[in-house]
């Protein structure tokens, strides 16, 4: 019964965690994607990248490869 | 000078001419040809109705005839700039007919082009009420052409409207099915999509599909396939009016690049285009050359690839359109990158766009340019909202910013400022999004040219800023122009608040009603809900009946040979009320049946409270406390707390393994009654009725019928 419940927790916050930034990376601060400014989780869960000291978080997969191209003019928008 | 004197009266004469039209709605049974008849309500006996003809400084008359025996019904004149008393909204800004009764709109004709009319009455508009409207500039068209035809597309179902509404709300996979659009398991093996397949279930993304219905027929002027008058060499307008209530068209033509020369009404600089994406209420003028020999098809093809209807012009041997390649359904990137690169999209020459032309092009608001200056004065104050398309696939809530029109309907706007519109996408499917009353300004580039129009269409998660003056006064709709997502709360009503504005007239003794020489309309409406502080408001709109959220009951279960489980619901867009049974071991019956609550938050998470009834060993009726969160790869989990102390953990998956058959397997344990697990498949038979056969851990194996309604 332990056993079960733990693994369900688990599960469970596994779930709702979204990667943990590492120390010296600054927290991505808005709520929607860089690149379409769509709400974070309109297209499932968001994808979360990290670009030199800045955490970036997209809607979909789409999202990355575009700002991959032109990753300054969509950090403009942070600053 | 008598000459003079005659034209000043002839000016005059002509510039106080009234129009008048009769227009009666009553019900009959209806169909396209090759299939049987359905309900429907037609104007004048027709599908569509009449087309009803203006020229600029024409006083239009219509009278409309409610002939339905006992419905009320409302005619919105789709496009047109006219008095708010005269938009046709029942309640909103008009009462709404009454059975047996006649309402007569009276306005004047202020601005030439191709618009429509439809109820704006329930769902009315599927069945039939609809119909086009053509008014010439004074001195006639300034392109001309030897015809001028008026082309009504449209989308037709035996259901009725009613019960394709309930179909959507229960999230069936019918639709699916019937267009070939389920996705599976095998299916995206075939295509060479599996990792697709499994990122989507990863990702916590439903199978999503381009359009929510299965039609089963789409219609030009009410036939499947429709010849207009023209001959080899003859040059021809098409007034192109989408009156579906849920497709959209591209349009394409044998003869080659179709000619633009108006856009929702107004004229704009002629551009020329392969194939056009026509959303829901949008009108496009289009101009084509019939070749000298042949009979040359115009194409509309329903987004989805689920069909389409055909316009031939000419004759001789048949020259079809090309055909428009089905959309890949497991690469919905391929999508969203349609619709990025559609916001980047700069201004390029007509050679230029057509050679990079996309197979599924999006609409071509980009290159649309009006003939003259659309500026707003300088001088007005402008403001800013933002409105999200948000949505709900599988409980079909349809909203802005996440509220529906009961939630929050009511956006105040004053006159004299310029309201500019952001809207932003968050869903996967599009959106055309229709206001009332007002054109606005499409900024997508041209500047101090940017077209004027009322409908826009919102692709899938992408972004359209729109801008128009207020300088009208009452209320006025703003709303997604597919019929059932507008009635599912994708509405909002721009209220005019300068001041406490009501109908002219007087009040009709012992109602709410302001009647005057023309009309009767709502006096004094009470406040509408939403997050809007009533006190903020000096003048009320009254919604109707479009603030209600509707109720519906859905029932889902199995009859099988060794347990009967299911599910009775009463459900509205946030809430479940429902009655969930097991029953097993035939000989010596044992029940669980719940009786509870289910809040709905969002596709992921929802919390429910309710009763427990049981005659199983050593277990007593309880109360129970729960909640319910969706993991990575569409696993439903719950846990759930009882008086009696005990707790209960279940995880279920459900998944398609071809069109017709689905798989799904539940793990439960109970600090009261330990492990419980099943698992099975279902064939779906009809859309209602699937095979399904089960092994369950206390009840054994066995099979028989799923019924879902």
């Amino acid at each position: 019964m332990k056993t079960m419940l733990m693994l369900v927790t688990t599960a469970l916050l596994a779930s709702c965690a979204s990667a943990a930034p590492a120390k010296a990376v600054k927290a991505y601060p808005l709520d929607t994607c860089l690149v379409t400014d769509n709400k974070l989780g309109s297209m499932g869960t968001p994808i979360t990248k990290v670009y030199g000291d800045q955490q970036v978080k997209f809607c979909c997969k789409p999202c990355v490869a575009k700002f991959e191209k032109a990753p300054a003019r969509y950090l403009k928008k942070l600053h | 000078m008598k000459t003079i004197i005659f034209l000043l009266l002839s000016s005059l004469v002509a510039q106080a001419r009234i129009v008048e039209y009769d227009l009666t709605i009553a019900e009959t049974r209806w169909s396209p040809a090759g299939h049987p008849p359905a309900r429907a309500i037609t104007v004048n006996g027709g599908i569509p109705g009449p087309t009803i003809r203006f020229r600029v400084g024409d006083t239009a008359r219509i009278r409309v005839h409610n002939h339905l025996k006992s419905e009320t019904t409302s005619i919105h004149w789709h496009g047109l700039l006219l008095p708010n008393e005269q938009d046709g909204v029942p309640d909103v800004t008009t009462p709404p007919i009454q059975p047996g009764t006649t309402h007569t709109f009276q306005f004047p004709i202020t601005h030439a082009g191709t618009y429509w009319y439809h109820s704006h009455t329930d769902l009315q508009e599927q069945i039939g009420v609809y119909g086009s409207i053509v008014i010439l500039p004074r001195d006639g068209e300034a392109i001309r052409t030897d015809h001028d035809h008026v082309v009504v597309l449209s989308d037709w179902s035996r259901e009725s409207p009613e019960e394709i509404m309930r179909t959507l709300v229960r999230d069936s996979d019918w639709y699916e099915l019937k267009k070939g659009s389920t996705q599976s398991l095998l299916g995206a093996a075939k295509a060479g999509a599996l990792s697709d397949f499994w990122q989507r279930e990863r990702t916590r993304m439903p199978a999503m599909d381009i359009s929510d219905i299965a039609y089963d027929a789409f219609l030009a002027n009410g036939r499947q396939s429709l010849t207009l008058p023209g001959k080899p060499g003859e040059t021809v307008r098409l007034r192109i009016i989408n009156a579906g209530a849920s497709t959209y068209f591209y349009l394409q033509s044998a003869t080659g690049p179709l000619r633009i020369v108006a856009a929702d009404g107004p004229a704009v600089e002629p551009i020329r285009i392969k194939r056009l994406l026509i959303g829901m209420a949008e009108t496009y003028d289009v101009t084509l050359t019939i070749p000298d020999s042949g009979k040359w098809e115009l194409r509309a093809t329903a987004q989805d690839g689920s069909g389409h209807a055909s316009i031939w012009l000419g004759d001789g041997t048949k020259h079809p359109a090309p055909e428009i390649p089905k959309p890949n359904k497991y690469r919905m990137d391929d999508h969203l990158m349609a619709a990025m690169e559609d916001m980047d999209m700069k201004p390029m020459s007509e050679a230029a766009a057509l050679a990079h032309e996309p197979e599924r092009p999006l609409s071509p608001y980009a290159r649309l340019r009006a003939l003259k200056s659309t500026e707003l004065p300088p001088h007005l104050p402008r403001r800013t909202i933002t409105l999200r398309a948000t949505g709900d696939m599988e409980r079909y809530i349809w909203s802005f910013n996440g509220k529906t029109f009961a939630e929050d309907g009511v956006i105040p706007i004053k006159k004299g400022e310029v309201i500019r519109i952001e809207l932003i996408n968050d869903t996967m499917m599009h959106h055309p999004l229709h206001l009332h009353g007002h054109f606005f300004r499409v900024l997508m580039g041209q500047g101090a040219r940017s077209p004027l129009k009322h409908t826009i269409d919102l692709p899938p998660m992408s972004k359209r800023t729109i801008e128009f003056e207020a300088n009208d006064r009452g209320d006025w709709l703003f709303h997604c122009h597919l019929l059932y997502h507008m009635h599912a709360g994708m509405t909002r009503i721009f209220s005019y608040q300068d001041d406490n504005w009501q109908p002219p007239g007087k009040p009709k003794p012992g109602t709410n009603i302001i009647c005057n020489n023309i009309c009767c309309l709502p006096g004094n409406p009470d406040a509408m809900t939403g997050s809007v502080d009533p006190r903020m408001l000096s003048h009320h709109p009254h919604a109707g009946g479009h603030d209600h959220d509707t109720l519906h009951f859905l029932l889902d279960g199995t009859i099988q040979n060794h347990l009967s489980e299911g599910r009775a619901t009463l459900r509205n867009s946030r809430n479940d009320w429902y009655a969930a049974w097991e029953l097993g071991n035939p000989d010596d019956l044992e029940y669980e049946i719940d009786l509870a609550w289910r809040r709905y938050f969002n596709p992921n998470l929802s919390t429910l409270g309710g009763l427990r009834f049981t005659n199983e060993d050593d277990a007593e009726d309880r109360a129970f406390l729960g909640v319910e969160y969706r993991l990575p790869y569409l696993i439903e989990s719950s846990l759930q707390i009882d008086s009696e102390g005990d707790l209960r953990a279940a995880l279920g998956k459900r998944l398609q393994l071809t069109n017709r058959i689905s798989t799904f397997a539940e793990l439960q344990y109970d600090t009261g009654s330990a492990w419980e697990w099943s698992t099975g498949a279902n064939y779906l038979l009809t859309k209602s009725f699937y095979l399904t056969t089960q092994y369950h851990s206390e009840y054994g194996f066995g099979g028989g019928l799923r019924f879902r309604f």
